[in-house]
């Protein structure tokens, strides 16, 4: 299964780490670890195949492009489909895929901050349900920045969510 | 709709120059002191490079201000290290020793906040001859790499462009320079 696991410090795994950028997606298999730093507005969606030990972390900027699409992984609407063909071709059976989202923060108030983060978590929900895939866990919305952790050996993913203050501790 | 950001005009020195005056003008009035601030500017076109430049996994303090009116849709943001954002409170509240909770700090910053942003307004009103606005600014401390996604990248990445904009501020007469570093995005 996948569960997520919610914290405030990076967890100490000493295995092999697969970092995704914003715009990108990575797969990876055990005993890899699957991260993505500081997701804002951003979201990060796993894909994950239980049985094999498979997964794919996509970690996405916008909900759809606006007119051409420059790069599938930003997007999540194009991505989830990319990521989908991606575990396909090797070998991977997409009614087995589980997934998790994290992210879609509202770090402002800002009208154009809460729209992005609310349509990238609701665009990510409809593309999974378009596929047929499972949405296991989530951990969406919010004011605060995310960092995720996906232990593919396990299927634990930490989500890390640290605080920060001006003065003080 | 024309891309105001990449328009050359504003991106003259005579713009940023003006804007240095403002703030100066601004922060003498409001704290007494013998203060320069100077703003220097490019334009980032590769949204990449922002990311990069910016996004460090570091902790910093974000002030946040959406801008509208006329054509201009956007975000601008101040960005300030832990250190300096200290430092700029306790210039602002006068040097005196402040109990600084994180209210009345964020409070300072707000209306440092307002003085920038409510120049680059009037100076945007004016060049374009339209009423150009923005929201009541917002203090945020969280990692860079999640500020500068929730605001300029998704504007930046689908009208191209970011405006970087540093500004200093000094006191000759104090030692006092404080540099802060503001990204806009407009469509």
């Amino acid at each position: 299964m996948m569960v997520i696991i919610k914290t405030d410090k990076y967890p100490d795994i000493a295995r092999p780490k697969i970092n995704v950028g914003i715009g990108d997606c990575k797969i990876a298999s055990n005993p890899h670890i699957l991260v993505t730093y500081s997701l804002g507005s951003c979201v990060a969606i796993v894909l994950y195949e239980p049985r094999i030990k498979t997964a794919a972390l996509i970690h996405a900027l916008l909900p759809e492009p606006k007119n051409s699409c420059d790069n599938s992984y930003k997007y999540v609407k194009t991505a989830v489909p990319k990521a989908v063909e991606e575990l396909e071709n090797k070998g991977i059976q997409k009614r087995r895929l589980i997934a998790s989202i994290v992210g879609g923060a509202s770090i402002l108030k800002s009208t154009m901050s809460m729209l992005i983060g609310k349509r990238n978590v609701e665009t990510a929900r409809s593309m999974l349900k378009t596929h047929g895939i499972k949405l296991v866990a989530e951990d969406t919305g919010g004011s605060h920045s995310r960092s995720v952790y996906f232990d593919v050996a396990t299927g634990k993913l930490f989500v890390i969510a640290p605080k920060f203050k001006l003065f003080g501790g | 709709m024309d891309n105001i950001a990449l328009n050359k005009e504003y991106e003259h020195t005579a713009l940023y120059r003006l804007l240095g005056e403002k703030i100066t003008e601004a922060l003498k009035m409001l704290t007494g002191a013998d203060v320069v601030a100077r703003v220097s500017g490019i334009r980032v076109a590769d949204t990449a490079q922002v990311i990069e430049k910016y996004s460090k996994d570091r902790p910093i303090v974000a002030i946040a201000s959406s801008i509208y009116g006329g054509d201009i849709d956007g975000q601008i943001l101040l960005l300030l290290d832990v250190p300096t954002a200290r430092d700029l409170v306790s210039f602002l509240a006068g040097m005196v020793e402040l109990e600084p909770s994180d209210e009345n700090a964020q409070d300072i910053l707000k209306e440092f906040g307002n003085i920038v942003i409510g120049n680059i307004s009037s100076i945007l009103s004016k060049t374009y001859m339209c009423r150009v606005v923005y929201s009541i600014p917002e203090v945020v401390v969280d990692l860079d790499t999640a500020i500068i996604d929730s605001t300029v990248l998704p504007i930046a990445s689908k009208y191209g462009a970011v405006e970087l904009l540093e500004i200093s501020i000094s006191s000759t007469s104090e030692q006092f320079k404080l540099r802060i570093i503001m990204l806009g995005a407009f469509i």
